[in-house]
């Protein structure tokens, strides 16, 4: 039988000629919606004066002593969850570009001296987050402070001019978020010897900083809705199968056409040497259901789209970039659950480069490029683009801004890393603290004045 | 437990990948044949095909334009990169001048004449110049002595030279009537100096 390739071709070619506008509206439409969501998405966090995208910066200051267990935080960031914006009609999503707000912790070390923050990402919501921690830290003080970062460098060439050199990186969970890393809950325990405060190990580390280092860490914190947990119903379902009906077992079937069509190679499952598959199939290892049983609580709680990144800034013959590669990501190792979910660094975004890397070409230029990005990034609290063309505008040739990374969080794990110290560490040689107890007027008490002097008071 | 070894399933994806391939080619093969001019199936649908093109004609035109400006608006908002020189120990910048300069002053001032009373308040010039070139460079300490801990003698030649400058200097600041000779504080003030050319500062 003779098959004519050429009318194939030809065949091909006519429907093309016919129907190109199709095609080209299949290439175009993507190519304009992402581009044209990039534009307005910069515009909506870029301008602050239209788009309400202002932050303020909270220092937490802490009292001498807090009772506080990381759960009170959790409530705090429940409370801070509610305060989610979406884009939620055409006009907001084309013409306003809105994003999801997010709002920062941070930790800063100015030379040894250690300093909590908060960033709350509208004006408007201030009030309420002050009442969110009030509630449940009712002698912590949050005060309104010029940025710190302003002391930081604006780009890199200035940083060299001073006479300083950078290291940084961002820290993502190695595998999903539905996996929980290790929470207070695991640090906790009735009997008062057996009690840590993980965020001892971090304060204490920074308080090591050199007088005139800056070590700083920022956790983005972008509040997602209840959907969040409806993405991993797959993975819950595939844990709670038990053993004998797992993923792979499908193979051992060549009627139901596992990866096609057509028949399939016959790739026989191996049989249980005893043939006892019955009695294996009731049973899941203790570890499996405690995963289980992790995960589906993990689940139940409200999440976060979350970015863990931090800097080191440190005079050049000072410059050591163990202190933060090792004993930054050494820190957040504590709160890692191999069975579970742990913190890897990204080795993509860090400033360190190799001519092993990939394109083997100028490891020194793309390392300045890379610490411009952590600076720039860090500075400016970025979130990664939601789009494509955002992502490839915001590239350089050496730098491709791709990698970074973010993840879902719930409001325990992120308590976990961040909160305010409790009684367990000992921040009296690092922390500036509040040393009077405060106490409120007795209610109802006449007060004189303005509705506007009353309401700077409140 | 039983376990499937890594390479049936490697083999059993690439068995699958090309039942895929194979199914798909066949499909197109067959609908090539379908479409090909001979059968003409296009030509009938007249009216709705002249419509739909000249629809999408102007669809795709009016997206490539709003493509183009959503580009062009997008360009002001790549992230300003200003890469600059990793310079060591040594900064050509402002306050290396300034620092320069008050160098020269104070060499006017007391080498012009030198003698005994002028070369001591030289040295003990030269000292605080020197300590603030490296509290500028962010040495840390308190004191010169401590800030030049953190160099050895193979980072910098002049650095034992400057030690004995130093230990002369405290010697006329701590010991009451310590005088020195011109000689000796000629040979100070020439280590400070040296020590400062190694910086690249003057």
């Amino acid at each position: 039988m003779s098959f004519d390739f050429g009318a194939i071709w030809d065949g091909i070619g006519f429907v093309l000629q016919r129907t190109w506008w199709f095609w080209a509206y299949l290439l175009v439409w993507p190519l304009f919606r992402s581009t044209c969501r990039a534009w307005r998405e910069e515009v909506y966090i870029h301008h602050e004066e239209i788009n309400e995208f202002k932050c303020t910066l909270f220092e937490i200051i802490i009292p001498r002593e807090i009772n506080v267990s990381p759960r009170g935080m959790e409530q705090v960031l429940s409370a801070i969850h509610q305060l989610k914006n979406a884009p939620g009609d055409l006009e907001e999503w084309w013409i306003d570009g809105e994003v999801t707000r997010w709002h920062s912790l941070e930790i800063a070390s100015m030379g040894g001296e250690v300093h909590l923050y908060i960033r709350v990402a509208k004006p408007e919501c201030n009030k309420l987050v002050q009442a969110a921690f009030f509630a449940f830290y009712p002698d912590i003080e949050l005060v309104e402070v010029e940025d710190y970062v302003n002391r930081m460098p604006k780009n890199v060439a200035e940083m060299h001019a001073q006479g300083y050199d950078l290291w940084g990186a961002e820290l993502y969970l190695r595998k999903e978020g539905a996996y929980p890393t290790r929470t207070y809950l695991d640090f906790e325990s009735p009997d008062e010897d057996k009690q840590y405060d993980p965020v001892s190990a971090l304060i204490e580390l920074m308080a090591k900083a050199h007088k005139e280092e800056i070590v700083a860490l920022q956790i983005l914190i972008a509040p997602v809705g209840p959907e969040w947990a409806h993405v991993y119903e797959g993975l819950v379902k595939e844990l709670s199968k038990k053993e004998g009906e797992k993923a792979h077992s499908s193979l051992t079937s060549s009627l139901d056409f596992p990866g096609g069509p057509m028949p399939s190679l016959a790739a026989e499952g191996h049989k249980d040497e005893l043939g006892n598959r019955f009695f294996k199939s009731f049973m899941r290892s203790p570890g499996e259901t405690d995963v289980l049983k992790a995960v589906e609580q993990n689940l139940s709680k409200s999440a976060f789209e979350t970015l863990i990144r931090f800097v080191y800034f440190s005079p050049e013959p000072l410059f050591d970039d163990t202190f933060p590669r090792r004993g930054l990501t050494g820190a957040f190792n504590q709160y890692s659950a191999v069975d579970l979910n742990q913190f890897v660094r990204n080795d993509k975004m860090a400033t360190r480069v190799k001519l092993w890397d990939f394109p083997f070409i100028l490891p020194k230029l793309r390392k300045e490029y890379r610490k411009s990005r952590m600076l720039y990034n860090y500075r400016g609290r970025k979130m990664p683009p939601e789009t494509v063309m955002g992502k490839l505008m915001t590239s350089f040739f050496m730098n491709w801004n791709f990698w970074s990374k973010t993840y879902f969080m719930t409001t325990q794990c992120v308590a976990t890393i961040f909160h305010p110290p409790t009684k367990m560490v000992l921040t009296g040689p690092h922390i500036k603290r509040m040393d009077s107890k405060k106490a409120g007027p007795p209610a109802g008490l006449a007060i004189f004045g303005e509705e506007e002097e009353i309401e700077r008071y409140q | 437990m039983h376990h499937i070894p890594g390479y049936v399933s490697f083999i059993h994806k690439i068995a699958t990948f090309l039942k895929w391939v194979g199914a798909l080619g066949a499909l197109a093969a067959l609908g090539a044949v379908w479409l090909s001019p001979d059968t003409r199936w296009f030509r009938q649908m007249g009216i709705f095909a002249s419509f739909a093109t000249a629809f999408f004609f102007i669809l795709d035109i009016l997206l490539l334009i709003g493509f183009c400006y959503a580009f062009l608006k997008l360009l002001r908002y790549r992230p300003p990169f200003v890469m600059g020189k990793r310079k060591a120990y040594a900064q050509k910048n402002l306050r290396s001048a300034y620092f320069k300069d008050r160098w020269q002053k104070l060499t006017k001032k007391y080498m012009g004449v030198p003698t005994s009373d002028s070369m001591r308040l030289a040295i003990i010039e030269a000292d605080a110049l020197v300590d603030a070139v490296l509290k500028d460079y962010g040495f840390p300490g308190e004191h010169l002595a401590d800030r030049l801990m953190s160099f050895t003698p193979e980072d910098m030649k002049s650095l034992n030279r400057l030690w004995d400058a130093h230990r002369v200097r405290n010697d006329i600041v701590h010991r009451p009537g310590a005088g020195i000779s011109v000689g000796e504080g000629k040979k100070a003030i020439e280590s400070y100096e040296a020590f400062l050319k190694e910086l690249e500062v003057l």
